[in-house]
């Protein structure tokens, strides 16, 4: 995924009377005014498609499942927390670091949360929320592949529900933000 | 007690989204996927209090629920907070403005339903 970095910046393709630092993004563009199409930068091609979207919510998906369960797996070792003291708590919090699976966990909960702030620099939160919740379903399904556990018929019944869930949601638009503000106050 | 801390953990984490999702967006979209422009990027949201808000709300969010989970079962506390499914999406409807369609809805129902489900 490595980008050019002198790659053009973005040219704003709507810059009448909106905040400075906001960049309009694909709809905007396609919709801009006077019927004159935007020049399309190719180095950009990348920008706001369905693939960028598709490789970061994975990214997503994946660190989180896979830091909550190293991270788990790293605490059980360390041991219950005694007390929830503050002082204590950060006694504890520092002896964990030490550990190399609570350090993974840490780090790639670190990984997912840049990949989430990503993603949400374009797609709704409302998309990604949704979309993002088949993680139950992958650590279901990983604990019962993996690990052994036996799953009961109540929770497939809730991986099925989630699982269409987060189909339906995959059929709506990643971003619906400039269509419902209007491009230039239509 | 338990109300109280599930109330902090459900608005924790879905102020923490929220704030997050409008910090960036404010930022504008993310194209450039070299380190010093993400490290660029990096340094421009760091200026948005937004940023920093929604980590705090994460912060709430994960030491209320090491307290819920101290008094309660794992399996009330995850079921528990699958609401915030619901609250979040209409929030940001209300707070993001994103046009929140019936299919989008009726995700939110289903998601909502099956992770109760799943961790019941």
């Amino acid at each position: 995924m490595g980008r050019s970095p002198n790659a053009a910046p973005l040219e704003p393709c709507a810059t009448s009377g909106r905040r400075a630092p906001v960049i309009p993004n694909r709809h905007a563009c396609k919709a801009s005014r006077g019927g004159a199409r935007p020049r399309i930068d190719p180095s950009l091609a990348f920008r706001g498609s369905e693939l960028k979207t598709t490789a970061f919510l994975l990214v997503v998906i994946i660190a989180n499942a896979l830091g909550n369960v190293v991270l788990g797996h790293g605490m059980e070792q360390v041991g219950s927390i005694a007390s929830y003291s503050p002082a204590d708590l950060i006694y504890s919090g520092l002896q964990a670091m030490a550990n190399p699976w609570v350090l993974g966990g840490v780090a790639l909960l670190l990984l997912f949360f840049v990949a989430h702030a990503i993603v949400l620099s374009w797609a709704d939160l409302s998309y990604v929320l949704l979309v993002t919740s088949i993680g139950y379903v992958l650590v279901a399904v990983l604990s019962w592949g993996f690990l052994g556990e036996t799953i009961s018929e109540t929770r497939w019944a809730g991986t099925l529900l989630v699982t269409l869930g987060v189909a339906l949601a995959g059929s709506t638009p990643v971003s619906t933000v400039e269509e419902s503000k209007g491009v230039d106050g239509t | 007690m338990t109300v109280f801390l599930l109330t902090l953990v459900i608005a924790g984490t879905v102020l923490g989204d929220l704030l997050k999702a409008a910090a960036m967006r404010r930022l504008g979209e993310i194209s450039q996927f070299g380190l010093r422009s993400l490290l660029d990027s990096a340094a421009a949201l760091a200026q948005n209090a937004f940023i920093w808000l929604s980590i705090a709300g994460y912060a709430v969010s994960f030491f209320a629920f090491m307290a819920l989970l101290s008094i309660e079962d794992v399996s009330f506390a995850v079921p528990a907070t699958a609401g915030a499914y619901v609250v979040e999406t209409l929030l940001a409807k209300v707070f993001l403005k994103e046009r929140i369609s019936m299919r989008r809805y009726a995700a939110t129902i289903l998601v909502s339903c099956g992770v109760v489900l799943i961790s019941w």
